[in-house]
């Protein structure tokens, strides 16, 4: 067992899914955050762009003291890593898309945008660790018992639960599997490994856009294929287990 | 695969479809600065399922797939998504229901009607509900009328490209239709 | 050990074979060599029609993926749901007794079904196959021995055992010459010419390979996985070369770190072969999902998209290949199935012959070839892999051979390798 506090196993989960939306509380509230913006803006010292980054920069903190806490460090620097290129990614696009469409600036300041860019890019790197313990502090496995265990029409709904919950553990080891495949195909990922004639010509950078147009679509079918192959054998061993159950009732 | 009837089929498909409607839209996020929503290409999958499953798979998918890519990064906008891409769905699926067979042009009004509900369901969002909302919660003040204006450009290439797509893979799809 | 209730059916293609399992079970599994257009008929057929299939009988199924047929998400949950058919409350030591009664540790219990090796999984097919015994006529079950070490075929002999004793029908659908409990091998024939031979060196620098905890949207457990050599850092092979080890020791994640899909967290894995910076291929055992949901022709052509001289080198390799293995069977008219129609691509084998064409059009300088004998009966699998071997052989590549069934490649390599465990994570590579 993890010497950190795991936070699946130590309390009620209507309490944890209580505390962790009074924690989530700024993210859709903007309450008491909002609070402290204005308490610092008041002071005079602090521009409301600064407030507001003191005050999130602040609250950043203590949703990653919490993730600490009950998941440890590993997971931790795991997360922040993958919420941190994310929020790079999207504010680095976002800051492209003004440059290439000044029109979707709506007429606002660059400094306007900027900060912006800069909101959405504590959002993510406060939200997505938040989410993720969100996701992981409750058992799929205890919610599936519990409606099992009601009888009746809701042990079938916990029959459709647990298999959709399959499904979707399926389809991320989809997506996972396909990256390896993809990898072993293509080292580069983003070129074609067998690229002999690809740069002879002028309109090669054409040809790369026609390649990755195709790679999207095949990633698109190659996802639905793969996702929706051994569904009809798990349809069929759920339906078994249904008619078992219902002949004994 | 037009079922009256839900079984179990049906829910292994949705949440296959929820799945990946949420990888898709986590995947591609292009943000848009005046609003900080962003542009995606899960609308394909939502799209799909009203098409191939129906008003109510179409909303599941809709409601849930994008919500949850949203959950992460940018919760903000999960009411806004949940209700928006749920119509999205339920509306292609009710639509695309009373179409014969494997009749393609009563599917593609479902289809950009799909499309137009984002359009309009974001709009409505992001002029008048979120700044109403924002004036007792101040998160909800990340739009306001003249972003929501701007946003509509997207969000229409993002309708257009979820029906467009939705569209191609549900003809994909409805080859195997016996019914045919 | 007999097993009176056991029926064996033998089938020379993996596509009689699961014609065969649909037959019986109802289970449409959805053809993925065809391409999409075939996929989605096939998954619609199935979805149309499956809610009409009267069964006079239930029965459990192990399917050629037997992971495809767990529908709950981890093991305790297969078992509990399987021992709740005849209990209301479950006894956790029951869900513990049984994966212990299969050769499964505790630790498994709790652990994704997908995080599992293809053996593992095999295993709690059975525990659940056992659990399910009260509620069931019999069990039809395809290869359920295959993905297993010969030291754990004796799980499937006493969960036959327990069928029969029931007086349930045990219905095996196998491919020829794959190997079965209480049945004699026979010895393989040897080769007609000598195999063309590649001398190459593996150097590894302790490679460890570390698995942080994944929990969205799939859940994977930690893990870390330390490679060494008993004695010098760098091993002298021959190609081809057999690498065996037992289920679950990591020979699968050595052929991903030596292809490069997976970089080892520290230390350094290298080959040095006469193909020199060629980069290492690897040919998945399940190869089919290598297609990329693509038909096998689709496949070849975008991968050549932008190099139509290696697409004509993999063709013609393909068709060398080809060539071969349909003389071989003119003599043995039952393994022409496994090869379909010339002017159609569609088949199994057809599939694994397109990806080594592909792969050995590149070049490279290791080819590795992870149990290249799975959907195909024994003569099929020999003669594809001899026939892999020299037309690598003749272009300098190296070829590395994993699987269980060691006797069926033995005459045809140069080389063996073992991989077995030295504690908890580390990983020993010894020459044979």
């Amino acid at each position: 067992m993890n010497k950190h506090t795991d936070i699946k196993k130590a309390m009620p989960w209507w309490l944890k899914f209580l505390l962790l939306l009074i924690f989530g509380l700024p993210g859709i509230s903007g309450w008491p955050t909002g609070l402290f913006v204005l308490h610092l803006q008041k002071t005079d010292l602090f521009t409301p762009e600064i407030a507001f980054i003191c005050v999130w920069g602040t609250y950043a903190c203590c949703v990653w003291m919490v993730v600490l806490l009950s998941a440890g460090i590993n997971k931790l620097l795991t997360y922040l890593g993958a919420a941190f290129t994310l929020a790079l990614t999207v504010s680095i696009l976002g800051a492209l898309m003004r440059g290439f469409f000044p029109i979707i600036a709506a007429g606002m300041s660059k400094e306007a945008i900027s900060f912006k860019l800069i909101r959405i890019f504590i959002n993510i790197i406060v939200f997505l660790p938040y989410s993720v313990l969100f996701i992981n502090s409750f058992s799929a496995k205890r919610l599936i018992d519990n409606v099992a265990q009601l009888g009746g029409r809701y042990r079938t709904v916990g029959l459709h639960l647990a298999l959709a919950f399959r499904v979707f553990q399926h389809t991320g080891e989809v997506v996972f599997n396909l990256f390896e495949i993809w990898t072993e195909e293509y080292p580069e990922k983003i070129l074609p490994r067998n690229k002999n004639e690809l740069g002879v010509r002028w309109y090669s950078p054409v040809k790369i856009l026609v390649w990755v147009w195709g790679s999207i679509h095949a990633w698109i079918f190659a996802c639905i294929i793969h996702t929706f192959e051994p569904i009809p054998a798990m349809v069929e061993e759920i339906e078994r287990i249904n008619r078992a159950q219902n002949s004994e009732r | 695969m037009q079922k009256k009837k839900w079984t179990f089929a049906t829910t292994a498909i949705v949440a296959g479809l929820i799945a990946l409607s949420a990888i898709a839209t986590l995947v591609i996020r292009i943000p848009i600065p005046a609003t900080t929503g962003y542009f995606n290409i899960g609308d394909v999958f939502v799209v799909l399922a009203g098409l191939w499953l129906g008003p109510l798979a179409g909303a599941l998918v809709g409601g849930l797939g994008p919500t949850i890519a949203d959950a992460i990064g940018f919760p903000i906008f999960i009411p806004a998504t949940l209700i928006t891409k749920g119509m999205e769905g339920f509306l292609v699926g009710l639509i695309a229901s009373r179409a014969k067979d494997s009749s393609l042009t009563l599917r593609t009004i479902a289809a950009f009607a799909g499309g137009l509900t984002i359009v309009v369901g974001y709009f409505m969002f992001e002029a008048y509900i979120y700044p109403a909302m924002g004036k007792s919660m101040p998160a909800f003040a990340v739009t306001d009328i003249g972003a929501a204006i701007v946003e509509v450009f997207p969000n229409t290439i993002q309708g257009v490209i979820g029906a467009v797509g939705g569209l191609a893979l549900w003809k994909a799809l409805s080859g195997y239709n016996p019914k045919k | 050990m007999t097993v009176n209730n056991t029926q064996i059916n033998r089938f020379n293609s993996f596509e009689q074979q699961v014609s065969y399992f649909t037959h019986k079970t109802g289970v449409h599994l959805p053809r993925m060599t065809f391409g999409k257009g075939a996929f989605f008929k096939d998954l619609g057929m199935w979805s149309n029609t499956y809610h009409s299939r009267i069964d006079k009988m239930e029965s459990v199924h192990i399917l050629p993926d037997p992971v495809q047929g767990l529908s709950f998400p981890r093991a305790i949950d297969v078992l509990s749901s399987a021992l709740s058919l005849s209990s209301k409350v479950i006894d956790e030591n029951e869900i513990y007794g049984l994966l212990e009664y299969f050769g499964l540790p505790e630790e498994k219990a709790t652990q994704p079904v997908i995080s599992l090796s293809g053996g593992e999984i095999l295993l709690l097919n059975f525990a659940k196959a056992k659990a399910m015994l009260p509620y069931v006529d019999g069990i039809t079950a395809c290869s359920p021995i295959h993905w297993l070490n010969e030291n754990r075929y004796h799980y499937w002999g006493k969960l036959a055992e327990y069928y029969d004793e029931k007086n349930c029908f045990v219905d095996v659908a196998l491919l020829e010459g794959e190997p079965f409990i209480d049945e004699v091998n026979e010895e393989p024939e040897a080769l007609a010419h000598p195999m063309p031979a590649v001398d190459w060196c593996l150097s590894l620098s302790d490679p460890a390979v570390i698995f942080e905890e994944i929990r969205f949207p799939s859940y994977h457990p930690a893990s870390k996985i330390g490679y060494s050599t008993a004695g010098d850092r760098t091993i002298d092979l021959q190609s081809p070369v057999l690498l065996t080890g037992d289920n679950g020791v990591g020979k699968s994640i050595f052929a991903k770190v030596l292809s490069g899909i997976i970089k080892p967290s520290g230390g350094t894995v290298s080959i040095q072969s006469p193909n020199g910076d060629g980069g290492s291929r690897l040919i998945f055992q399940d190869a089919i999902d290598q297609l990329f949901g693509k038909s096998i022709d689709g496949h070849m052509d975008w991968v050549f998209r932008f190099d139509s001289q290696k697409r004509q080198v993999a063709g013609e390799i393909y068709n060398e290949i080809d060539t071969t293995i349909r003389e071989y069977t003119k003599e043995r008219p039952a393994d022409h199935e496994a090869l379909g129609p010339q002017s159609e691509r569609c088949t199994l084998l057809q599939a694994k012959i397109s990806l080594v064409s592909e792969r050995l059009a590149t070049l490279p300088s290791v080819l590795i070839l992870d149990e290249p004998g799975w959907g195909l009966s024994r003569s099929i699998a020999r003669k594809l892999v001899e026939t892999v071997c020299r037309t690598a052989g003749n272009l300098k590549v190296a070829v590395v051979l994993i699987s269980h069934h060691a006797g069926w490649w033995q005459s045809m390599v140069h080389s063996r390798c073992h991989l077995s465990r030295d504690g908890k994570d580390a990983v020993v590579i010894r020459k044979i």
